[in-house]
């Protein structure tokens, strides 16, 4: 009993790492341009796939993972700045703009389809250094998501908290008027904001490819994941992102382990709907006032 | 009188053209009627809603398992199926009809993805095989043919599009043009002067709903099967993408978009000899979308309006650089 209780805790603090992801992706987009970032899913589908098919060439597993990633952001800026730079930057409504993402997003599924098919990509375990805990085997790659995980997240807040670019960046999330008074610019803010996301979505996926399979569908399911689970940390807090995605990764799991595992994600995404129906605005966000536009 | 025209042509259609056409035409009915409440949702109250295909989907599965296990009159089986999907909508809708419409556009798309993994894996529900042997809509004895769900369906969407369009001028559509940004509104202009915006963009949420479970509910009795494949997430972008394309603000959009989308699928499938055609069609559907999205935002209904703008501009352009040159 424990030890399906500490294996279920530990899938679903995993799981839940890889929301956080693609959850942070979302947040930091939403914070910076009031978009709704539909696309942060398929990089994680992107990510773990073109590692696969790295691998699968013989690339050896590092330079998989970097040409991966380096691949992901700069399929991020060429997407940003095609489709999104002229409509963002000439003020189009928030639903045009959303409309436009969730089509990227449809484009992006049917190119991975056509691309690569329903074959299934993945790639080996980075280490095999297994850890035992209370006699429960907790595989490698596990670890390697919680590292990854805490490490990024360390250069995040590092980023935003002590460079002049994460400076510049959160100025401009608070009142972009009053940046561009400073000599920042919104735009370049704002497409940093997608790469960044692009990049985290990344190395969701590629850390996840191991213990996941990869497919063209992959990408929706986990934007819809990590769209909820940042609203249910409030839609613009990064704090409220991890932990949003570590609550879904935790239910799901928890669903799975004590459920059954064919309901594990409905009931996982059934129960934070409910959340959010309660409480439209997540565990941190504020209540927002209809006439105090941010 | 074009109407009339239309009326009858689209009258002796299924005349014309073989049973084949026909099955595809009754698909664009059918899509068009859930077009029609994402026209109310989206061309008057601005509201993004991913999950038509949820109440779609629902609609389905409840009407064919009424009428199967419990031997319900497959009339009486749409009505309750579209019962229960107002239901779900209304509670769906009020918490989020408060917040942007942003919000409710993820919450609507995690909605229609746990209706189909929860469609897709229940027990009674057939898992991914669905449901066989649904019976056909009948009057007594009279079992409906093909021709006759076609003419049906024609009635069906006139009597929805009047409706529509009757709601659109009374109070309620005026009121949400009033708030929409996609119409031209403001809504905080609107809230000033005493419009009850939720209340509006609630009613229409659910009227939306019904028009989904309607339209699948039909659906369901025409094919007499019903699987997940049909309920899947792409469903419910190409339900927004067509009527889209078709124009948000134009009582025709969905009708047009959806005959756009499947006249777009059938060339396709001709083209490519059925081979791939899922990951081809997303991607130019898809790409047409946000085309018209970012250069053309009334869709196609819009074109006859932007082309006389065009030359009206074109025309007075003309005549200023020749006034400026004498």
């Amino acid at each position: 009993m424990i030890e399906q209780t500490l294996w279920v805790l530990f899938s679903g603090i995993t799981l839940g790492c890889i929301y956080a992801f693609v959850a942070l992706g979302f947040v930091i987009v939403y914070s910076m341009t009031k978009m709704f970032n539909l696309c942060a899913g398929e990089f994680v589908m992107l990510g773990a796939i073109l590692a696969g098919i790295f691998y699968g060439f013989g690339f050896p597993l590092f330079l998989s993972i970097a040409l991966a990633l380096i691949i992901c952001c700069a399929i991020g800026a060429i997407t940003w700045i095609v489709f999104l730079h002229h409509p963002y930057s000439s003020g189009a409504s928030p639903l045009t703009l959303l409309l436009v993402i969730a089509a990227l997003a449809i484009v992006s599924m049917g190119s991975a389809y056509m691309l690569w098919g329903t074959a299934p990509r993945s790639l080996p375990e980075f280490t095999h250094l297994k850890l035992v805990v209370a006699g429960v085997t907790i595989p490698p790659q596990f670890l390697w998501v919680w590292g990854v995980s805490a490490l990024a997240v360390g250069c995040l807040f590092f980023l935003l908290d002590r460079t002049l670019v994460g400076k510049a960046f959160r100025a401009c999330s608070e009142n972009p008027v009053a940046a561009r008074l400073m000599g920042i610019n919104p735009n370049f803010m704002a497409f940093l904001s997608f790469v960044l996301a692009a990049l985290l979505g990344g190395i969701a996926g590629v850390i996840s490819a191991p213990v996941t399979t990869a497919s063209y569908a992959m990408g929706l399911g986990m934007t819809i994941k990590g769209c909820l689970a940042a609203m249910l940390g409030g839609i613009d807090r990064a704090q409220g992102a991890i932990i949003g995605g570590l609550i879904l990764g935790l239910a799901e799991s928890f669903a799975g382990g004590f459920i059954s595992t064919e309901f594990m994600e409905a009931i996982a995404l059934g129960l934070l709907i409910a959340i959010l129906l309660f409480r439209h605005e997540g565990i941190f966000g504020i209540r927002e006032e209809k006439f105090c536009r941010k | 009188m074009a109407l009339v025209t239309i009326g009858v042509f689209s009258l002796i259609l299924p005349r014309l053209v073989g049973p084949y056409v026909e099955t595809v035409l009754i698909f664009v009915l059918v899509y068009s009627l859930v077009g029609a409440g994402i026209y109310l949702l989206m061309g008057h109250a601005g509201i993004i809603s991913l999950g038509q295909v949820g109440f779609y989907c629902i609609g389905a599965y409840v009407s064919a398992l009424l009428s199967i296990h419990y031997n319900f009159s497959p009339w009486i089986a749409i009505f309750c199926a579209a019962i229960l999907n107002a239901g779900i909508a209304y509670v769906l809708g009020k918490p989020f009809c408060r917040a942007t419409g942003m919000s409710l556009a993820i919450i609507t798309l995690a909605f229609s993805m746990v209706v189909y993994l929860a469609v897709s894996r229940l027990p009674f529900t057939g898992g991914h095989d669905g449901i066989t042997g649904i019976p056909r809509l009948h009057i007594g004895s009279l079992r409906f043919s093909d021709d006759y769900y076609y003419y049906l369906l024609w009635g069906v969407l006139g009597v929805v599009l009047l409706f529509t369009y009757n709601l659109t001028q009374k109070k309620i559509g005026r009121g949400l043009r009033a708030l929409n940004e996609f119409s031209g509104g403001d809504e905080v202009a609107a809230i000033t002067s005493g419009i009850d915006t939720t209340r509006l963009k609630l009613q229409v949420f659910v009227i939306a709903a019904v028009y989904a479970s309607v339209a699948g509910s039909l659906f369901a009795h025409w094919m007499m099967t019903v699987n997940p494949n049909f309920f899947n997430m792409l469903v419910t972008f190409v339900f927004v993408m067509m009527v889209g394309i078709g124009g948000f603000r134009s009582i025709w959009g969905p009708l047009i978009g959806a005959t756009f989308y499947f006249g777009l699928k059938e060339m396709l499938t001709l083209f490519l000899e059925g081979r791939g055609v899922l990951g081809i069609e997303s991607v130019i559907f898809g790409l047409i979308f946000i085309i018209i999205l970012l250069f053309l935002p009334g869709g196609i209904t819009s074109l006859p309006r932007e082309w006389r703008e065009w030359i009206h501009e074109w025309r007075r352009r003309r005549h200023e650089s020749t006034a400026h040159s004498s």
